[in-house]
């Protein structure tokens, strides 16, 4: 037994240096009192029970949200599709007098003649001309 | 001069215009389709026998030096030719439809449309050859393009008369459909637009 080391079991909190360790500083206090020049230690407390209740609030309000921008999203893309669809749909203006008449109309004269007036036009945007040069394939051209 | 020898000289110099005549027929017989799923070495074949091609040794020589290029000149052709014709056989559908339509809006007027009808049915045979010879344009092109004309100058040369005809072909094809369209199926539509124009009521008061 190292006789520096001098335990004292007594409760008495003020230390009391014994007499045989004079000489040593370190060993002077009891064992059971509270040991000197120590940092406080930081305490750890669960959190409150206020705190838990201002964040499940909060998390149910941004669900709510997203799922409310999702189906504000949805809807702004129903809408565009139906646009695209429409513009798809409404038929080519015919020349002439514009009016509009359905596939099933009984012929008119206006609409014949529209229609023989689109065939004009249909037939006029082919150039013979141009697509079928008589010298394309000659022996000139192909330099043989 | 033996007289074997002058009989020899005399045949060949009878039969000479005789082959160029009979050549020249061959030259504008119209070619006949290729077989659906012939090879190229089949067609080469068939255009030979169409064409009856017969090259003197300049010739022969002349196109084994140009051939090749020729064959540059071909495939930019080729390119060309498949939108234009697209182009065309569209307009031609479009117009099919319009017919198609004006027909069906005339019967619920209750107009006679048997001379609409008729001349309907002349403008898709038109067109039905029109797209045929496209078709044989096309692959006639293709083969001529791909043919390896310096090993075989009587095929490369005829397989290009052969796509030449077919060009001339579509050319008449066309015009001719223009003309079909504008000369006979206009004036029919133009008479139906006047018998549905609304009569006016006869004036009151003439006497």
């Amino acid at each position: 037994m190292d006789p520096n080391f001098n335990q004292q079991p007594n409760q008495n909190p003020s230390p009391a240096p014994p007499a045989n360790n004079s000489n040593d500083p370190i060993f002077h206090a009891p064992f059971n009192s509270p040991v000197q020049n120590q940092q406080p230690q930081p305490t750890v407390s669960p959190p409150s029970q206020t705190e838990e209740m201002t964040k499940q609030p909060r998390g149910k309000l941004f669900i709510i949200l997203c799922v409310l921008g999702g189906v504000v999203l949805l809807l702004i893309i129903f809408v565009l599709i139906l646009v695209a669809a429409t513009h798809k749909k409404a038929p080519a203006k015919p020349a002439g007098n514009g009016s509009q008449s359905s596939i099933t109309d009984a012929a008119t004269s206006t609409n014949v003649q529209i229609i023989n007036d689109t065939i004009t036009q249909d037939l006029s945007s082919l150039n013979d001309d141009q697509d079928f040069p008589p010298d394309k394939l000659t022996d000139k051209t192909l330099n043989l | 001069m033996n007289k074997f020898a002058k009989l020899v000289v005399g045949l060949a110099l009878v039969s000479l215009p005789v082959i160029g005549v009979i050549g020249t027929a061959f030259a504008d017989t119209p070619p006949a389709n290729a077989a659906p799923g012939s090879t190229l070495a089949e067609r080469v074949d068939q255009r030979k026998k169409e064409r009856v091609i017969v090259l003197d040794k300049n010739d022969n020589q002349r196109l084994i030096s140009t051939c090749e290029s020729a064959q540059g000149k071909l495939r930019v052709i080729q390119t060309n030719a498949v939108a234009t014709l697209q182009r065309h056989i569209k307009v031609y559908k479009n117009v099919d439809g319009r017919l198609w339509l004006v027909t069906g809006r005339l019967k619920l007027a209750t107009q006679d449309t048997f001379q609409l009808e008729k001349q309907h049915l002349e403008y898709t045979d038109k067109v039905a050859a029109f797209q045929t010879t496209v078709t044989n344009y096309e692959q006639a092109l293709d083969d001529t393009v791909v043919i390896n004309c310096a090993a075989d100058t009587i095929g490369f040369k005829a397989l290009l008369d052969t796509t030449r005809l077919y060009y001339d072909q579509l050319a008449k094809q066309s015009a001719d459909i223009r003309e079909y369209v504008i000369n006979n199926i206009k004036p029919t539509l133009a008479s139906h637009v006047t018998d549905l124009q609304p009569k006016s009521a006869p004036t009151a008061g003439a006497n």
